[in-house]
């Protein structure tokens, strides 16, 4: 019985048995070895400070219980990176020009949108822009079916591959070679593909990564302290706990989160489905140039995952923006602004994170903050273990 | 592309900057003129003719040094020591019949250029038309009331300045500008002096822009007044005094170093400017025309009261409780996360030293009242408050970490305004605002904090004073439950408005000349 459904709840791992059960273990795994593998898990930091697991609250669902009378919470974050804002002197549209486009970054052309959304803008002829693709599809899911970690079969994972390309790309074009790079033994899953650049397939900015979302929530459930000091500052937490994009909004936003259940000595873990998700985008506002009768809402089309008016349960990972029938987006006016751009439009998108949280377990006492530099850790470890469950 | 990153604070041209933005006028009556212009040439002539009357930033320092000083030598306000200040802003229309379309293009900002009423539904007002508050209702700056100037003048002395605007009013008619309307703003029509009409002390917490004197020694524009005393150095590397806190002049002015949204002692410049180049020393001006409904913000209060202590009994707030957190502070001012059993009157700079994640530093010398507890989830001080809203000050933000709210904070010049007597008087606010990205600043404030529910704090809900629309819910956590209580919306109600840009006044000297 899988413990963790595929992100978004979607059922396109059914056509192949034996799938769900695959992803299951693979995001069991990825739970596993951030919290409990050998190198900069949160045991081994714990381990390296003369602490134990009995100092975690972060525990991995499919090892341990949901514990009792846990309520899910949210990190809301927008979409639009602020990443590069200090660039551009504030200067919105050169800052757009460069979310928009890909760029060459560490020798890879990516896109660099990093608030784990990404975007793709279709332009006509004349450069207007005509539909936007939205993604917050982690690279894993795809990685995953061509990989096949779990032997499942490589030919139905890569047909499943195959299919779902097809199907986002619109065409029966895609060939499974032009989605792979490297030679011989080398040969691998390529997230920079041609396909995925152009339809936005899924995410490919370095690092937005489910894995990713799972290290900070594992990292950061670590306290910290400086001195004798228990830090609590998001700034403060990401520089020391070397966790995530410190420059990002949702990185330390979503670590200082995960820092303060800990302190709060409340277990937790990430909601199921495991992802990082769009809650829809807020038209608010919004108009079509001499179109009054039309709701710009009706122009964003959820191709993947489930919308809900209620932004803590809605799990989008796959939509866009079309344009009104027989226009194009720049008849489409955000407080009277023409869309040029897909970054104005991720500007009023909302991200979550989904965590379930336990009340605070006033029977336990408070975990031990280790410190930022793991070399000499001033602090003995305890005499004798703290009371209490572990959660392996 | 060019980045320079700069942790010198640079000279600023207070000689050509207008002294509304530095550093502000502080007088009791002040007059918002708003003109339409109807013939460009001559209203270009008598613009570039007011240059030498308008009051720069250098001249307002003087004037303020003056009125403290007779102030200290009589030991009681001056009644002598009067002046008048004259500030002029450009709404995009107003730029656009005066320059030419390609120089109003150069402005980067696309809210400035579409105008305030384009964008009204976008922050948050009503968007049906018939609904108070909606930009068709309007006195001036909605549809067919466009206005195109905003001359402020201000002064201690009543009459002086009322013969001013006359004056004013009359000279712009003879020079191809059409008068569209005055507001009052008056110190004296609040409760009480520095209160706003719903009772709260106003302007408590302020923005101070970073830059020295262009005179040798260069010092401070803004003084410096925290202690040098231990513990309390971060606190000195954010704040000009407590109730100031430190921003780059470029989240302000146009051409100077912006804050690094990561290390606030850090300016960061490009070689983008977010304008033409006669823009420097610039900044853009948001003014609303905000009427403020007092009785219904006390039946409001009555009512969620009485509804509390059904649920709640002998735990529930009194209606002067109820607003205290609501607002965040008590009405004289006192952060109730300071004092959250009764007001205990925090006066001056210590009123404004507190964090949502505890104590900012040491205690100030003479502050009797204890710090705040930490409270990153809103069991004493509400998360939907208003000044967590607004300012959620040292709590990281679904933006980033506190580092990142600075920037987006606004240099606020409001005053109180009440046309007629009586609880059916037209009462309100005159919120005048100072920024270099209306977008990043202004409208991201109204846009993504106040009038989103789920940030900069999930689940938190609206801000209960500003929400314009029906239908919100503010968040309480109070004694150990979670409440959400519904907001009427409107306490707050736009009645005009416009966005501005208020130039340098060497762009009056020269660019309108030449």
């Amino acid at each position: 019985m899988p413990v963790f459904e595929p992100t978004a709840g979607t059922h396109e791992f059914d056509a192949v048995p034996g799938l769900r059960e695959a992803w299951s273990r693979f995001i069991a795994d990825a739970f596993e070895s951030n919290l409990y593998g050998a190198k900069d898990s949160a045991h081994s930091l714990l381990l390296r400070w003369g602490y134990s697991d009995v100092d975690l609250r972060f525990y991995n669902p499919a090892s341990m219980p949901i514990v009792a009378g846990s309520k899910p919470a949210n990190v809301f974050w927008p979409a639009l990176p602020t990443s590069y804002d200090g660039d551009f002197g504030g200067k919105k549209k050169k800052l757009y020009e460069y979310l928009d486009a890909p760029q060459k970054e560490n020798g890879v052309r990516s896109r660099v949108q990093d608030e784990y959304c990404e975007w793709v803008v279709e332009r006509d002829a004349s450069g207007k822009a005509v539909r936007i693709l939205f993604t917050c599809e982690p690279p894993e899911f795809y990685d995953f079916l061509y990989r096949d970690p779990y032997g499942v079969g490589k030919a139905k994972t890569r047909a499943l591959l195959l299919s779902l390309y097809r199907d986002r790309c619109g065409t029966p074009d895609v060939a499974l070679k032009e989605l792979e790079a490297g030679k011989g033994s080398k040969r691998a899953y390529d997230p920079y593909n041609s396909w995925n650049a152009k339809h936005c397939v899924h995410m490919q900015q370095g690092a937005n990564t489910l894995f990713a979302e799972i290290n900070i929530v594992a990292i950061a459930g670590l306290l910290r302290r400086k001195g004798q000091k228990v830090l609590t500052d998001a700034q403060a937490l990401i520089d020391c706990g070397r966790y995530g994009e410190p420059k990002r909004q949702s990185d330390p936003k979503i670590g200082a989160t995960i820092n303060q259940l800990a302190r709060e000595n409340r277990f937790f873990t990430l909601e199921n489905p495991v992802g990082l998700y769009m809650t829809g985008l807020n038209t608010a506002g919004w108009s079509v140039a001499g179109h009054p009768e039309l709701d710009p809402q009706s122009l964003w089309k959820v191709r993947k995952g489930t919308p809900d008016a209620d932004p803590a349960r809605s799990m989008i990972v796959r939509a866009e923006l079309v344009s009104p029938p027989g226009l194009t987006l720049s008849d489409v006016l955000i407080g009277g602004v023409p869309i040029r751009y897909g970054a104005q439009v991720a500007e009023q998108i909302q991200m979550r994170v989904g965590v379930l949280v336990s009340e605070p377990q006033a029977q336990l006492p408070p975990p031990h903050a280790i410190g930022c530099r793991d070399a000499n850790p001033p602090v003995p470890p305890p005499a004798a273990p703290a009371p209490g469950r572990g959660n392996r | 592309m060019e980045v320079r990153r700069v942790r010198r604070e640079p000279i600023l041209a207070l000689r050509d900057l207008q002294g509304n933005i530095l550093p502000g006028f502080r007088k009791d009556r002040q007059h918002f003129v708003f003109f339409r212009i109807e013939d460009a040439s001559a209203a270009r002539r008598w613009l570039a003719s007011l240059a030498d009357r308008i009051s720069s930033g250098d001249e307002v320092l003087h004037a303020h040094r003056t009125w403290k000083a007779s102030r200290m030598r009589l030991g009681r306000e001056p009644d002598n020591a009067h002046f008048l200040f004259l500030n002029l802003a450009l709404s995009a229309g107003g730029l656009a019949k005066l320059l030419t379309t390609a120089e109003l293009d150069e402005f980067d900002d696309d809210a400035f250029k579409v105008g305030l009423a384009a964008r009204s539904v976008y922050i948050g007002d009503p968007k049906t038309e018939g609904d108070p508050g909606h930009a068709a209702s309007w006195k001036f700056g909605g549809p067919g009331k466009p206005v195109d100037l905003l001359a402020i003048l201000a002064s201690d002395d009543r009459p002086w300045v009322e013969e001013e605007t006359a004056s004013l009013v009359t000279a712009g008619d003879q020079h191809g500008l059409a008068h569209v309307h005055t507001d009052v703003g008056d110190v004296a029509r609040s409760p009480s002096p520095g209160h706003e009409q719903f009772g709260f002390r106003d302007g408590i917490s302020e923005l101070a822009i970073r830059g020295r004197h262009p005179e040798p020694p260069h010092e401070f524009v803004v003084p410096r007044s925290i202690p040098k005393g231990k513990g309390f150095e971060e606190v000195r590397k954010q704040f000009a005094t407590p109730s100031k806190r430190l921003v780059w002049p470029g989240n302000v002015l146009f051409g100077y170093p912006r804050q690094d949204p990561n290390d606030p002692t850090q300016g960061v410049a490009t070689d983008f400017p977010a304008g033409p180049k006669w823009a420097a020393n610039g900044s853009y001006l948001v003014y609303r025309r905000l009427r403020q409904d007092v009785e219904g913000f006390r039946r409001f209060l009555a009512e969620t009261a009485a509804s509390l202590q059904q649920s709640l009994g002998p735990d529930a707030p009194q209606p002067d409780k109820l607003a205290a957190m609501l607002v965040g502070r008590w009405p004289s001012g006192t952060p109730f996360i300071r004092s959250p059993g009764a007001d205990a009157k925090i006066a001056g700079e210590a009123a404004n030293y507190f964090g949502f994640d505890g104590p900012l530093g040491p205690p100030l010398p003479g502050d009797p009242a204890p710090p705040g507890a930490p409270d990153p989830n809103g069991r004493i001080v509400p998360l939907a408050s208003h000044i967590r809203k607004s300012n959620p000050r040292d709590l990281g933000t679904d933006i980033g970490p506190a580092t990142r709210t600075p920037p987006r904070l606004l240099v606020r010049r409001g005053i109180t305004y009440a046309d007629g007597e009586g609880p059916d008087a037209d009462r309100g606010l005159l919120f005048v605002a100072y920024q270099s990205s209306i977008q990043n600043q202004f409208e991201f404030l109204m846009r993504t904090w106040i009038n989103n529910p789920d940030r900069p704090e999930p689940q938190a809900g609206h801000d209960p004073i500003l929400v314009q629309r029906p239908g919100g819910t503010a968040l309480l956590r109070l004694a150990g439950t979670e409440l959400r209580i519904p907001l009427p919306g409107g306490l707050v109600i736009p009645t005009g408005g416009e966005y501005f840009f208020a130039p340098s006044v060497s762009f009056f000297e020269r660019r309108l000349r030449g």
